[in-house]
C-alpha cells in the first residue's frame, strides 16, 4: 500500500515546510526586540512576514530552484498558511487562555488560595476585571458594541449580524456549552 | 495534482460529516478533544484509503490540502467554543433592548458563569484540587503549568488572559 503514496518534495514545498515550522524562532526573537515589547498582534504579524518573504527567498534563489508552477505556489501557500494557524492556535492559548491564566496563577502563588482569591492575584494582580476591559475594548473597537452611560449595548447591524451568525453556528456544531 | 487536491478536500468534507455526528454524540468528551482527535483519525483513514485504490498519491498536496481547510476550520471552531468576546455578544443579544449595564455583564458572566465553569475545568482534568484552605494545583498540573511558564518566558508573554 505504502508503494502507491509519492512522498517526493519539490524545493517549493520543502521550503515551505522549512520556512513555516521555524515561525516559533522569528516570534521568539521578534518578542525580544523592544519597539514589540508587549504588542503581541503585532509580533505574530511581522513573524508570518518573516516567514514569507523568507519562503520567497528560498524559491527564487535557493538550492535546486526552479520556475515553479501555480499549483506548486499554491501547495506551498497552503503550508505555510496552515503551519501559522497551528502555531497561532497554540501561541493564543499561551496568551489569551483564560483557564490555563487560572492554571499559571495557582502555580506562581505557591500555595492554596480560595475563589476571591484567586480571582484578585488573576494576571499578576489585574484581577477578573481586566478580562472584562480587554475584550470589550475589542468589541468596541471592531463595531461590535458601544458604550452608552454605563450600558453596553449592541450595535444594530454588525454587532447583532455576527451575535446570530454566532448563535447558528453553535446551533450547526451542536454545542452545549460555549465560552 | 488536481486530483490529489479534490482527495484533500474530500477528506476535509468526510471529516466536517464525522464531526457533526461526533460532537452530538460525545457527552463525556469534550468538544476540543473531539475536534482535535477527529482531523488526525480522518486524515490517516483518508491516507490509508487513498492508498488502497491503487494510484499514485500526491502526499503533500493530499496533505497540504486537507490540513489547509482543516486549520482554517479549526481556528474558527476555537473562537466558537472559548471566545468570551463572543458570548458576550450572545449575552447581549438575549437580553432586553440588547443592552446591559457593565457591572451586570462583569458579574454574571465573566465573575460568575465563565469563572466558575473554568474552575470546574481545572478540576475535571486533574489540574488543581479544592481542599479546605482554597484551590490549589496538583502534580499534573504543576507539571503543566512549569510548561506554560517556561513557554511564556521564551515568547515574553507576560500573562495569559
Amino acid at each position: 500500500m505504502i508503494d502507491w503514496l509519492d512522498f517526493s518534495l519539490t524545493p517549493t514545498v520543502l521550503y515551505a515546510l522549512v520556512a513555516g515550522s521555524a515561525l516559533p524562532i522569528y516570534l521568539a526573537l521578534i518578542a525580544r526586540l523592544t519597539p514589540f515589547s508587549g504588542r503581541k498582534a503585532l509580533q505574530f504579524l511581522l513573524s508570518s512576514v518573516v516567514m514569507i518573504v523568507l519562503w520567497i527567498g528560498l524559491v527564487a534563489a535557493g538550492p535546486g530552484s526552479h520556475s515553479a508552477g501555480r499549483a506548486e505556489i499554491g501547495i506551498g501557500v497552503m503550508i505555510l498558511v496552515a503551519e501559522s494557524l497551528f502555531y497561532l492556535e497554540v501561541w493564543s492559548l499561551l496568551s489569551r487562555s483564560y483557564t490555563l491564566g487560572l492554571l499559571v496563577t495557582l502555580y506562581r502563588a505557591n500555595r492554596p488560595l480560595d475563589e476571591e482569591e484567586l480571582a484578585r492575584s488573576y494576571r499578576g494582580g489585574s484581577g477578573l476585571s481586566w478580562i472584562m476591559e480587554q475584550r470589550l475594548s475589542g468589541l468596541i473597537g471592531a463595531g461590535l458594541v458601544r458604550e452608552d452611560d454605563g450600558m453596553v449595548v449592541l450595535t444594530p447591524v454588525r454587532g447583532v449580524a455576527v451575535a446570530c451568525l454566532y448563535r447558528l453556528s453553535i446551533m450547526v456544531l451542536g454545542l452545549r456549552r460555549t465560552g | 495534482m488536481r486530483q490529489a487536491l479534490g482527495l484533500g478536500a474530500a477528506g476535509f468534507t468526510a471529516y466536517l460529516g464525522t464531526l457533526l455526528v461526533m460532537l452530538r454524540v460525545s457527552h463525556r468528551t469534550t468538544p476540543a478533544l473531539v475536534v482535535t482527535a477527529s482531523a488526525l483519525a480522518v486524515y490517516g483513514a483518508m491516507i490509508v484509503v487513498a492508498a488502497s485504490l491503487g494510484r499514485t498519491v500526491l502526499f503533500w498536496p493530499v496533505s497540504a490540502t486537507y490540513w489547509f481547510l482543516a486549520a482554517c476550520f479549526l481556528m474558527g471552531f476555537g473562537a466558537i467554543y472559548k471566545s468570551i468576546s463572543l458570548r458576550i455578544l450572545l449575552d447581549l443579544l438575549n437580553r432586553p433592548g440588547r443592552a446591559d449595564r457593565y457591572e451586570g455583564i462583569l458579574n454574571r458572566y465573566v465573575q460568575e458563569e465563565s469563572y466558575q465553569r473554568r474552575l470546574s475545568v481545572l478540576q475535571e482534568a486533574g489540574l488543581a484540587i479544592r481542599g479546605t484552605v482554597g484551590y490549589e494545583v496538583t502534580p499534573k498540573g504543576r507539571r503543566l503549568a512549569s510548561i506554560i511558564d517556561a513557554l511564556q518566558r521564551l515568547f515574553k508573554i507576560e500573562s495569559s488572559g
